[in-house]
């Protein structure tokens, strides 16, 4: 026990537990910056823009960017929801940019679990949002746990209790989507500085108090590749998981809205309790 | 008795195996979908990339719990 208390991972853990929020405040606040000369960098050249020459530059990178995101949110929800590109636009370049930016030295928003969840309950009230839409009343209806009788006019429908398994499965999301954003860049963290521990181990320098010595540079040298896969690319491919199950969240609402959407024009009427189309 | 924590960690990292096995499982029916249709190999390797993704967060929920059987 007395050797673990010495180890790099007890002092990064009581070093996160003593400064919580300051450090990804100030990664955050930078992120924002940059997000926001960057939109205000877009929103001045694009009206210089001459349309008789094609676009370069950034303005060129941005479009490309908005197109990626418009083929995301067409292929996944169709073309009637192509108004939220905006959203997943700025959902994307936040997840990423808080993902790469310990590559320049600072802590990694995503790597605190109250960022994760922040965005995760976003999601899922935008899921309840688009449930409550397209599906209106059928969607409380799913709460309940009914069994159908033949009446005289067809099977009647009595519900008699709350289903619990539907409870859960609005709050599992949350959990799964958060949860995985979170746990990689976290794991990945700690394989990087399990990798920089190892000047700790055969020459006893600590490389969180002691950074500049040359051992811990020469291992930040080994440590390149371990960078390019668990920052850059974990981290772009998991902005774009969140992004896609976020927008494939909300279609699975809109998809069942519009095939009971579908039920009711083919019968031409419906009454709550007399169907049985509604929900399983 | 704090000795049994390093026990835990270890059972806790089984739950790779799920992760090792489904991510073969990825890997293989991608190469079945080239072999059948050697066009789709740029539609194919975004979803690929996404279920690998999606695949390995196991193996990492496990690693973090036992992290934090370990340290925290």
């Amino acid at each position: 026990m007395t050797s673990m208390k010495n180890s790099v991972f007890q002092i990064w853990f009581d070093e996160l537990k003593k400064n919580n929020y300051y450090s990804v405040i100030t990664s955050i606040i930078i992120i924002f910056l940059f997000l926001f000369v960057i939109s205000l960098l877009y929103f001045w050249r694009i009206r210089k823009l001459d349309p008789k020459k094609p676009p370069c530059g950034l303005v060129l990178l941005v479009f490309l960017y908005i197109g990626f995101i418009k083929n995301l949110v067409t292929e996944i929800m169709g073309e009637k929801f192509t108004k939220l590109t905006p959203y997943i636009a700025t959902l994307f370049a936040y997840i990423a940019l808080s993902n790469l930016i310990s590559l320049i030295g600072f802590e990694n928003p995503t790597a605190f679990l109250s960022t994760t969840v922040s965005l995760g309950i976003i999601t899922v009230f935008g899921s309840l949002f688009f449930a409550i839409k397209y599906q209106k009343v059928a969607f409380l209806l799913r709460f309940l746990w009914k069994f159908s009788v033949k009446g005289k006019k067809g099977k009647v429908i009595i519900p008699f209790l709350l289903n619990p398994f539907e409870i859960v499965s609005i709050i599992s999301p949350l959990m799964s989507i958060s949860l995985r954003l979170w746990a990689n860049i976290f794991g990945g963290n700690l394989i990087i500085l399990m990798f920089y521990a190892i000047p700790l181990v055969f020459f006893k320098i600590n490389p969180l108090t002691n950074p500049s010595s040359s051992p811990v540079l020469i291992f930040a040298v080994f440590a390149i590749p371990l960078h390019a896969y668990f920052d850059l690319f974990i981290g772009l491919i998991q902005a774009l998981i969140f992004s896609m199950l976020t927008l494939s969240y909300w279609s699975n609402e809109t998809i069942i809205g519009a095939e009971q959407e579908d039920v009711i024009s083919e019968k031409g009427e419906v009454s709550l309790f007399n169907s049985n189309e509604f929900g399983v | 008795m704090q000795n049994f924590k390093y026990i835990g960690a270890g059972i806790a990292v089984i739950g790779m195996i799920g992760t090792g096995i489904g991510q073969g499982v990825t890997g293989a029916k991608m190469v079945e979908a080239i072999a059948r249709n050697p066009d789709a190999v740029n539609k194919l390797r975004l979803y690929f990339v996404l279920g690998m993704g999606i695949t390995e967060t196991t193996a990492l929920y496990s690693f973090v719990i036992s992290l934090i059987i370990l340290f925290a």
